[in-house]
């Protein structure tokens, strides 16, 4: 099981969600490899989101798995019909699926979990203990540290106990350059939840990951991705 | 009587011995054993060295002391799964002010297979009864020393060291697999228990005697035709002669000799 932390390529572990804010549908691809897919080719997946029914607050979470078969990476269901403002998670559903990203185009809006905008969420369980320091692979000063330790379990009480500290909530929230908070403690087993309310374009990625030109490098993507035009 | 008559005391069987562990060099063997309840694919490698030696009639070298020198690499797989139990992450839900709640799912962790590697290096003492043995194998007479029964062989304290080490080893390779840390001292201490110094004797004890099951050290070798100078006169011609008959016993008189007796024509 792939335990980098790097949102730019997601794995069994993590997921990628996103508030949809606006009406019309979505076309969504599901690549191996970070970069912009043209809509209408194949292994496109679509979401629909319609004017919302509910009332502030009642907003839904609609989960689509990731699956994979043979080389080809699928999403089940296929198609959502969603409320607006409506969020959809994606994950993977076994270890098997690995490397993956989403990417699409509203029409209004463009979406691509390997450069988390507005409104986006990622989320990583971390496994291993460590100094976890993070940073915004495509150069904006963003970055915190999450120290995770891993206790001793000898019993089956100190089990229990680990087990039942893992559903802690671990929320790190972003809005332009602002993180809160920037360091976080957690135990080994546990989730940290990433929540991007302002962003041009970011990744969580581990400084560990990151040649020495890609820390210093300036986003290549300087202007927020325009809407397109209908 | 025999024509040719060669003796040796203890002193000079001895060497002939060191120089027979010399000649065999090193042996290496490999297979597949039982390690516990595992199966372990192994390699070894053994030499012999040292040991002093006393002289039995009627054939007999007791070696004592004689040193084994090993290398020991085996490696074993299991899964995991058998030894710790599977768990899930558990769903968690925050509720974020600018987008809702949003809640991941359930993340189930299934345990991989894991392959652990060890390599132990050791050596040990026995003593043992040799059997002198003379043959003639193509143009060379071959006087070998043959192992009489399979000796004890100490292996206990090496089990202990070997079951330490697969410890340590499988503590190394397991602290890298996701979200075993809490579960490591369990895992290693299971694995360990699992195995067992039984585990590992079970394994050690069937190859350490593989290479001393059936051990000879050929002592010394005599070609068959050599040519010799006769002593009656200088311009005489050197002559050829043919070893036809060799044997090796262990005699005593005054003290105990390695007696070499060959029947020899021109």
């Amino acid at each position: 099981m792939n335990q980098d932390l790097d949102s730019r390529i997601l794995n069994y572990g993590e997921c990628f969600a996103m508030k949809f804010t606006k009406q019309g549908k979505a076309i969504y691809h599901l690549q191996a490899t970070t970069g912009y897919v043209v809509p209408g080719t194949e292994n496109s997946f679509s979401i629909n989101v319609r004017k919302s029914s509910s009332k502030k607050g009642d907003e839904k979470q609609h989960t689509v798995t990731i699956k994979r078969e043979g080389a080809k990476l699928y999403a089940e269901p296929e198609n959502l019909e969603i409320d607006k403002n409506d969020v959809v998670l994606w994950h993977a559903d076994n270890p098997e699926v690995h490397n993956f990203v989403i990417s699409g185009d509203s029409g209004q809006i463009q979406f691509d979990s390997s450069r988390m905008e507005q409104y986006s969420v990622y989320t990583h369980a971390f496994g291993l203990e460590g100094e976890y320091h993070w940073q915004d692979a495509y150069g904006s000063k963003i970055g915190g540290v999450i120290k995770v330790k891993s206790p001793r379990c000898l019993d089956k009480k100190s089990q229990t106990k680990w087990l039942r500290s893992l559903d802690k909530q671990n929320l790190i929230t972003i809005s332009g350059n602002k993180v809160e908070p920037a360091e976080l403690q957690i135990v080994t087993g546990q989730t940290v939840m990433w929540a991007i309310e302002k962003s041009k374009g970011i990744s969580i990625t581990d400084s560990r990951l990151l040649t020495s030109k890609e820390c210093g490098a300036e986003n290549p993507r300087k202007k927020p991705i325009k809407k397109r035009k209908k | 009587m025999s024509d040719i008559l060669a003796a040796a005391d203890e002193n000079a069987a001895t060497k002939m011995v060191h120089a027979g562990q010399t000649s065999l060099g090193t042996v290496s063997a490999s297979d597949s054993g039982s390690l516990g309840p595992f199966n372990a694919s192994w390699g070894a490698s053994a030499s012999f060295s040292g040991g002093t030696v006393a002289l039995r009639e009627p054939d007999i070298i007791r070696i004592a002391n004689c040193t084994l020198n090993y290398n020991l690499n085996f490696n074993f797989s299991f899964d995991l799964s058998d030894i710790i139990p599977d768990f899930c992450l558990p769903r968690i839900c925050i509720r974020i002010p600018f987008i809702g709640r949003v809640c991941t799912p359930r993340i189930c962790i299934d345990w991989p297979t894991v392959n652990i590697p060890i390599n132990y290096s050791d050596s040990l003492q026995f003593s043992s009864d040799f059997r002198l043995r003379a043959n003639l194998v193509g143009s060379e007479w071959i006087i070998d020393i043959e192992i009489v029964d399979i000796p004890l062989l100490q292996i206990s304290p090496a089990a202990a060291a070997i079951l330490a080490a697969i410890g340590v080893a499988a503590a190394a390779i397991l602290v890298a697999i996701p979200f075993i840390g809490p579960f490591l001292a369990i895992a290693a201490l299971g694995i360990t228990a699992a195995i067992g110094i039984a585990g590992v004797t079970g394994l050690l004890g069937p190859i350490l005697a593989l290479f001393v099951s059936g051990l000879t050290f050929t002592i010394h070798k005599l070609d068959r035709q050599f040519e010799i100078l006769p002593n009656t006169s200088a311009i005489d011609p050197q002559v050829a002669i043919f070893v036809d008959a060799l044997s090796a016993t262990v005699q005593s008189s005054d003290e105990d000799e390695l007696i070499l007796e060959a029947d020899i024509s021109a």
